[in-house]
């Protein structure tokens, strides 16, 4: 009786891009019970320098080469990961930046909670990028999940957000059943959860739909599909997205929209692209539909909504439909597109949501497209910012969107797949509706309070015995938007990140593709 | 190897009763009380099967903790009847999902029970995995799990703990919020 | 398997009778529902007041930490198996772990989760 596996001494080098955010988790979590409330600033510093140093582990780990698998093949520090990692620290980055100025406005009085279960949030995306086993990759979707369900629900009294909360913890737990269901069916038909056995057992076996493990493998694939294209929200398991994005504190949806889409995304490459690679006829038709009516149906769907943030929901569901071309093509060249798409993405994002949580903390409500009106002579840095992301999530050559799109798109045509290239520009030109549309409220429609109609708005309040509340709204979206010094760098650094990437975006590109396994 | 079948049988015939029970009760009581049979039944499943640890801490945490929880829960629901019978304003919906899972429930168990083989080396692939054959016959159960758990599944092992740490955050955070509500 | 039969047999009786009763209870009993013998835990007395808003959400915070440390315990009981076998590794691994579970219990006890009012 042996236990096969023993634990060497550098399979905890691979950890070097956890341990700084785990021990920063756990400093967090002390700092908040045993320092006085005042300390409490010191939380979201120290929440930022975990990310910094996970950063750093991953600089470390990309420097240095040997074997990749570490803990019995449980995790991987490939170049897949490793950018997938980048990716999603950049986000939590950003997102951490955003969040003290909106969580005081938003009155949430459990800060520590916040950030703890940000960055417990963020190690289940790292983990998620970095698994090598069906195993690990239901941990990290978990890891990630349970601290998201409970940030959705977090703004204090909020029936949106327990709303958003709710639907949320269902709906996913729900996935989760089908992903499980279709791990373990693969693991039946493969005999291991092991990525690289998996990848091995299908190159030496044949099988159809109907003798062999053809049946349990096909149906494990289906559902495994199931469950990640709910990650991805690809239409038809999209519904949750805007309600849930509409309900969460606006900088855990930025983190959510990029990070989670990133971490899924780099899961979907590494199972379908690559585990599933050898057998890519059985898989490439539905992920091909899936792209199809995802990418139209997005955009159709954004462009009806009024609230700036279901619509940027909905934008997210068109954007991974462009995502799921790139997988659809089922090649390197494809991976590359995907993960440079999803690199400018979480800038391009993040930075959108950061400028509706500042204005957010402007107004009570949700941000709708009214409240956008003459956005550009009360703040025109802050409208710059939103027309640069906005331009960028609309594909404008010379914004960073642009190239994510050209990446995928050149990739699908030159694989083949002309149809998908064709469908996507069609559905990107289409997008410009919607982009354009907000930015045409920001710089060309006078803002409400400034005109005479607004006077008599007022006089109306005031002969109708308004509340002092709703007068007080009125004259408050007419001033100039404060901003908080942190969402201030953060969207700084998001457009120079948008801009830089839409003028050089060679080194990216050659990035992404190395991380794809190409030259 | 009859026996075997006999006893899956009597347990599947359970289980799905139950579970039936669970969704067609009205009443919270009786579907949390089928909601327990089918998690026994769950367990008798693993214990058909060998697993003698799942088996017990299916029954220690399922039956036991999370049945705890389920109850409470269930004192707090009320039996207005407008919570009773919710109307459904997407009823189509209803038959379409109906219809859909039909096809599908008839669709996999075709392929999955009338063509389906497990691949041999699959199988004997399976069986050299490192928690099939620490649990070799003789040796106890719970001993192989234990080795499988704090040696080849040592990371898996690890990450679980900071799962359970977001879990008691959760359990904090939304019910403080909620008592903090109930005080105003 | 054979060194299960007779927990199978038992637990299939208990379970054949409880089935039983209940199905018994449930053909002959009479019925004549009513608003209050629906209610999850009626017990005859007229209520005073609906039951069901402000219900102390403690009991069911305590019950949620109950099972999560529930969980932590289970994953124990194959260590208490095993201790000697798996050596120092297997040691700083639950070692490790339980820290992390003890710094989650420390949190929610200093964050008041245990006082009960």
């Amino acid at each position: 009786m042996n236990f096969i596996y023993t634990v060497s001494n550098a399979d905890w080098g691979h950890l070097l891009a956890l341990a700084p955010l785990v021990v920063t988790t756990a400093l967090t979590m002390l700092i908040d019970i045993f320092l006085p409330a005042k300390a409490r600033s010191a939380l979201v510093a120290v929440a930022l320098a975990g990310v910094a140093g996970s950063g750093a582990g991953v600089y470390m780990l990309y420097q240095s080469s040997g074997n990749v698998l570490a803990f019995n093949g449980m995790i991987t520090t490939d170049h897949l990961a490793l950018f997938g990692s980048v990716i999603i620290l950049v986000t939590t980055f950003l997102s951490l930046l955003i969040a003290p100025g909106y969580i005081e406005r938003q009155g949430v009085a459990q800060q520590g909670e916040y950030y703890t279960l940000v960055q417990l949030a963020a190690l289940g995306m790292l983990l998620l990028t970095s698994a090598a086993s069906l195993m690990t990759i239901f941990l990290g979707i978990e890891l990630l999940s349970l601290p998201l369900y409970i940030l959705c629900a977090f703004s204090p009294g909020q029936t949106k957000a327990y709303e958003s909360g709710m639907k949320y913890f269902m709906l996913s737990a729900f996935a989760s059943g089908f992903l499980l269901y279709g791990m373990a069916l693969t693991y039946g038909a493969t005999g291991t959860t092991q990525l690289a056995g998996i990848q091995n057992f299908l190159a030496n076996h044949q099988f159809t739909l109907t003798s062999g493990f053809g049946p349990y493998f096909i149906m494990g694939m289906a559902l495994l599909i199931i469950g990640l294209s709910f990650k991805v929200s690809a239409i038809p398991f999209h519904a949750w997205t805007p309600d849930v994005y509409e309900g969460a504190p606006t900088p855990i949806t930025a983190m959510m929209a990029s990070g989670t889409k990133t971490a899924a995304f780099v899961v979907f490459i590494r199972l379908f692209t690559e585990t599933f690679g050898s057998v890519t006829a059985e898989w490439q038709g539905i992920i091909w539909a899936l792209a199809i009516i995802t990418t139209i149906g997005g955009n159709i769907l954004a462009a009806t909504q009024t609230n700036v943030k279901r619509m940027l929901a909905y934008s997210g569901v068109a954007h991974a439909g462009y995502m799921l071309i790139g997988v659809a093509v089922a090649n390197s060249l494809g991976t590359a597109g995907v993960l440079t798409y999803l690199a400018v993405y979480a800038l391009m994002n993040t930075g959108a949501f950061g400028v509706l949580s500042a204005l957010e903390q402007q107004i009570d409500t949700n941000v709708g497209l009214d409240d956008l009106r003459g956005l550009a002579s009360r703040s025109p840095l802050l409208a710059a910012a939103m027309a640069i992301f906005l331009f960028a999530l609309a594909g404008i050559p010379g914004a960073a969107g642009f190239i994510g799109k050209y990446t995928v798109f050149y990739a699908a045509a030159v694989s083949g797949h002309i149809e998908l290239t064709i469908i996507g520009v069609l559905a990107s030109a289409a997008g410009f509706f919607y982009y354009l549309r907000v930015i045409w409220m920001m710089y060309f429609v006078p803002p409400a309070g400034s005109s005479a109609e607004s006077e008599s708005l007022h006089a109306e309040i005031i002969s109708a015995g308004g509340s002092a509340a709703a007068a007080k709204v009125s004259i408050a979206t007419a001033a100039a938007v404060a901003l908080p010094v942190g969402a201030t760098i953060a969207l700084f650094i998001a457009a120079v990140g948008v801009i830089g990437f839409g003028i050089a975006p060679a080194e990216i590109i050659q990035l992404a593709r190395n991380a794809a396994g190409l030259p | 190897m009859s026996a075997n079948i006999l006893a899956f049988s009597a347990v599947a015939a359970l289980a799905i009763a139950s579970g039936i029970g669970v969704i067609a009760f009205r009443n919270a009581i009786y579907s949390a009380l089928s909601l327990i049979v089918n998690l026994l039944s769950l367990a008798l499943f693993y214990l058909i099967l060998n697993g003698m640890f799942i088996a017990a801490a299916q029954v220690l945490i399922y039956a036991g903790a999370i049945m705890v929880l389920f109850l409470f829960v269930v004192t707090m629901l009320s039996s207005d009847k407008a919570e009773l019978q919710t109307s459904d304003r997407i009823s189509w919906q209803r038959l379409v999902g109906v219809i859909a899972g039909i096809i599908f429930a008839a669709a996999a168990s075709f392929l999955l029970l009338v063509h389906a083989q497990i691949a041999p080396d699959a199988a004997a692939q399976g069986s050299n995995n490192l928690f099939t054959q620490i649990s070799a016959p003789g040796s106890g159960n719970t001993e192989a799990f234990g080795m499988a758990l704090f040696h080849g599944f040592l990371f898996p092992f690890e990450v679980t703990s900071a799962i359970i740490v977001a879990a008691i955050l959760g359990a904090v955070v939304l019910g403080r919020r909620s008592r903090a509500k109930s005080e105003d | 398997m054979a060194s299960f039969t007779p927990l199978l047999i038992l637990m299939g009786l208990t379970l054949a009778f409880a089935v039983l009763v209940t199905i018994i209870t449930f053909i002959l009993g009479p019925k004549k529902p009513n608003a209050a013998k629906l209610s999850p835990y009626e017990c005859g007395i007229e209520e005073i007041d609906p039951p069901k808003q402000r219900f102390p959400i403690k009991y069911l915070v305590t019950g949620m930490l109950f099972i999560v440390f529930d969980i932590e315990a289970a994953s124990m009981l194959p260590f208490a198996d095993l201790m000697r076998r798996l050596g120092s590794l297997g040691f700083y691994e639950l070692v490790i772990f339980i820290a992390v579970l003890m710094l989650a219990l420390v949190y929610v006890w200093r964050k008041g989760a245990f006082s009960w009012e």
